[in-house]
């Protein structure tokens, strides 16, 4: 059961980093952001069930309070290409500096 | 029982993260992203964590799909020329992401570390609630601080976006 959990995360993570090389919608990439993420907390959760301490859950913790951040600058700027931009193509982001 | 209920929820976790991946349409992307989410949090529920697994439905599912479905909708027509079903440099993606996937599974296998903590592997050992949060604000009290400053951070940033919005309209 351990090595299937462990295999589950890396399979995740590893679908988060395709989705995130792949696509070019915003959301799409901040979507794997996420997967990957999340893969790697189920990680720390099954390696945290061989120890004694429970640290792994506080790392979570502070991982799951860092992806929120991340998710709310990504889609105000997300909104903020969309509006000014009129597209969300990743590789717009960049004429947001002329405005 | 819990073994399987475990076996099931990886496996649906692994459907549904593909599903979100080669979904064509952005708002079914998401909508299978809120169902892997659901599952990994049934995962830290089934394996003792239960904290955890309330915390991620409670405020990380929930707060994230909101986030997205809101994105989705207030830009409308969300798929510009298609490009949610597109894909960039596929081949190259896959390897890399492949590549990712074989080396940490080679490092773990044969590591012997990896090997110990297997044989340690407790399903039965319930995270404690009180623990976690006498820890937190003993040992980790100062990151708990830095986090928050984090967060308020993102708030005054996501302010400052919509205020540069405004003028631009």
């Amino acid at each position: 059961m351990f090595m299937s959990l462990i295999y589950t995360s890396l399979f995740i993570s590893s679908i988060g980093i395709f989705m995130l090389l792949s696509k070019k919608h915003i959301l799409s990439i901040l979507i794997g952001i996420e997967l990957f993420l999340n893969g790697i907390n189920l990680f720390f959760i099954t390696i945290c069930k061989s120890f004694s301490d429970d640290i792994a859950n506080i790392f979570i913790l502070f991982i799951l309070v860092i992806t929120a951040c991340e998710v709310a600058i990504g889609l105000a700027i997300f909104l903020l290409n969309q509006r000014i931009n009129k597209t969300i193509d990743i590789n717009s982001l960049d004429r947001l500096r002329d405005n | 029982m819990i073994e399987v209920l475990i076996y099931l929820f990886c496996l649906l976790s692994i459907g549904t993260a593909l599903t979100t991946c080669l979904s064509s349409k952005i708002i079914r992307s998401t909508f299978f992203f809120g169902i892997t989410l659901f599952l990994i949090a049934f995962i830290f529920i089934v394996v003792g964590s239960n904290l955890l697994g309330v915390v991620q439905i409670l405020l990380y599912t929930g707060g994230t799909l909101i986030l997205f479905l809101f994105s989705i909708f207030l830009t409308g027509d969300w798929d510009y020329n298609n490009l949610g079903e597109t894909f960039h440099k596929p081949v190259s993606s896959v390897l890399i992401a492949f590549f990712f996937f074989l080396t940490t599974s080679y490092l773990i296998t044969t590591s012997e570390i990896f090997i110990k903590l297997e044989d340690k592997f407790n399903i039965n050992k319930i995270v404690s609630t009180q623990d976690i949060s006498v820890s937190l604000f003993n040992d980790w009290i100062f990151i708990l601080e830095l986090s928050s400053i984090l967060l308020l951070a993102t708030i005054v940033g996501c302010l400052t976006l919509l205020k540069f919005r405004k003028e631009i309209d």
